[in-house]
């Protein structure tokens, strides 16, 4: 079989939900992924076996035992070896005809412009406690018109949220800015992502520690997460529905049934938000 | 690798404290999964169980990997075509958790292997092919007499359903109104008339659907969602949480539609609008006439 032949059986049971037209196109997009940890991996796994086309990932880290319990690419086999060599390979098993550019290196100023060369769409999977790389990627992406999709696994919830170009960035909306410590933005992100939610009466959020990057997570929100984004890729490049971009959000929480679409007028300036940042303050002693 | 098996399980695992405690994960690595069908959903459900730390497995598939399942099968890839789905899907989660206990049937389950499928079973994880209707029924009778919950989940368009039966509510046959004066077609016209009508009714070509063939639209996004649920479940049943809703309670989630609802079929399959929906269904499949 030939590598056309092969993309358009392996990807065929997509009819009924996305045509031959628009599998094209989904061939042809490019999605960017900083970060192949607990987000990243499940997500180029996911898009991959949509029938996105073109990838280009990023990690600096290895495969360590204590990714097993949520990292796609980590497994016995894996420990020790690059986490953005080891999820290419796995793209490629998927599909072998997907073109993928491997950065097995942080991102920061000096290759940022080559990481988001030709991309459609970044989703956002690094590091909760990566601030400044970021921060870098969601400014050059709005500069360079691209969306940036992120999504977190909170307890046995996932957060979903789109910055589109044209809305509100991602400064104003989490309420960043660079005179602040890298534990005083950790701080405000974790407020703007998990600050509210049936999560926080099941979590323990004292486990969370800036210093060492440890946060409870679990496996199936991340597989929650990633459908979710999967979902925003899709209809992001096939124009297929109305998109809710930042300050809306969306919040699935199978384990408290719960699903509410979230509107943060002003973003972090919001009034209600500004308070739960205070309570978030007293909850998380590490983050102090 | 030079640390032993309960060193690697305790430190694979670790960062699931805070959410599952070391006493709840001891529990975990305890409890037997039985998971018949390594396709779409069995096989994320089985390696979403491993990474959770779930130690044992009783997994079944007849079939061997090919090139369109690889549009959402875990295990399905250039690499492992015509090979064993249950065979590599083992090999995944030994991969994930070299202590697993896995037990691997390579053939369908029936009334022949079914004892030895459910021994020591937990929880069942129904992933069988959507079109299986005999071997379904005969699992979920098996899995009642013995005391076992099943959990399924469903890709259904960009959305995902989930069922729990628990040993001591409703039964499938009364939930979907089957018994054995049916025909095959009728009673998959009851199945598809169990999925809700919710919001997948607008985007989703239905009409495509073919029993004979097997082939119905599905996505992996959906598939990751609905093994993301059913595992919330597992958790949930083997730990003792709270909020379990079992059948006639079931969920949806569609985050195309932006939409979640916990459905309560009153009734079962006696239920009038569930009646209804047959008629309809019937109308809207073809192939189901």
């Amino acid at each position: 079989m030939d590598l056309n032949d092969f993309y358009n059986r392996a990807f065929s049971r997509n009819r009924g939900l996305i045509s031959e037209q628009e599998q094209s196109i989904l061939k042809n997009t490019r999605v960017a992924i900083p970060g192949m940890g607990g987000m990243g991996g499940t997500h180029a796994a996911t898009l991959a076996r949509t029938g996105i086309g073109k990838y280009t990932v990023a990690d600096f880290d290895e495969f360590d035992v204590h990714n097993i319990n949520r990292q796609y690419g980590a497994m016995a086999s894996t420990v020790g070896k690059l986490k953005a060599s080891v999820m290419a390979d796995k793209v490629r098993d998927i599909n072998p005809s997907a073109d993928i550019r491997v950065f097995d290196v942080a991102i920061g100023a000096e290759n940022v412009d080559e990481f988001l060369a030709d991309v459609d769409v970044v989703i956002d999977a690094l590091d909760i406690f990566a601030m400044a790389a970021r921060r870098l990627i969601y400014r050059r992406a709005k500069e360079l018109g691209i969306p940036v999709l992120f999504t977190a696994p909170i307890g046995f919830s996932a957060a979903m949220f789109l910055f589109s170009p044209e809305g509100m960035d991602c400064d104003t909306f989490f309420g960043f800015n660079d005179e602040m410590s890298n534990n005083e933005m950790v701080l405000y992100f974790l407020a703007g992502i998990g600050g509210v939610g049936p999560h926080l009466k099941y979590m323990d959020v004292t486990k969370i520690d800036p210093t060492t990057g440890g946060a409870p997570s679990v496996g199936m929100a991340c597989n929650i997460g990633a459908g979710m984004v999967a979902t925003e890729v899709v209809n992001w490049m096939l124009k297929r529905r109305k998109v809710k971009a930042i300050p809306w959000f969306m919040h699935f929480d199978p384990y408290a049934h719960h699903y509410k679409q979230h509107y943060r007028w002003l973003g972090a300036r919001n009034p209600i938000q500004r308070l739960r940042m205070k309570v978030l303050r007293k909850m998380v002693p590490a983050l102090n | 690798m030079t640390m032993d098996a309960n060193s690697f399980y305790n430190r694979a695992f670790s960062r699931n404290r805070g959410l599952i405690n070391k006493k709840e994960q001891q529990k975990l690595k305890n409890t037997r999964v039985a998971i018949p069908g390594m396709g779409g959903m069995g096989g994320v459900h089985a390696a979403t169980l491993a990474r959770t730390g779930i130690g044992k497995f009783t997994i079944a598939d007849f079939d061997q990997f090919d090139v369109h399942n690889i549009n959402r099968q875990y295990g399905a890839m250039a690499s492992t075509v015509g090979q064993d789905k249950a065979q590599v899907m083992a090999n995944i989660i030994n991969d994930i958790n070299p202590s697993a206990d896995v037990t691997v049937i390579n053939e369908a389950v029936s009334a022949e292997n079914v004892d030895d499928f459910l021994a020591d079973v937990d929880v069942m994880i129904d992933a069988l092919d959507v079109f299986v209707i005999d071997a379904r029924r005969m699992l979920y009778q098996q899995a009642r007499v013995r005391g076992i919950p099943v959990i399924s989940a469903g890709p259904i368009g960009f959305s995902a359903v989930v069922n729990v039966f628990s040993p001591t509510g409703m039964d499938f046959d009364s939930f979907f109104g089957l018994d054995d004066s049916m025909s095959q077609k009728e009673m998959m016209t009851a199945l598809f008339a169990g999925i809700p009508l919710g919001p997948h009714m607008k985007y989703m070509n239905v009409k495509g659907v073919d029993p004979e063939s097997g082939a119905a639209p599905s996505l992996s996004l959906a598939c990751q969602m609905g093994a993301g649920m059913a595992t919330t479940e597992v958790v949930r049943y083997v730990l003792g949480r709270s909020k379990l809703k079992s059948v006639p309670w079931f969920m949806q989630f569609d985050p195309y539609a932006r939409y979640y609802k916990c459905h309560y079929r009153w009734l079962g399959g006696m239920n009038p609008i569930f009646k209804l929906k047959k008629r309809i269904i019937k109308k809207m499949i073809p192939r189901l006439a």
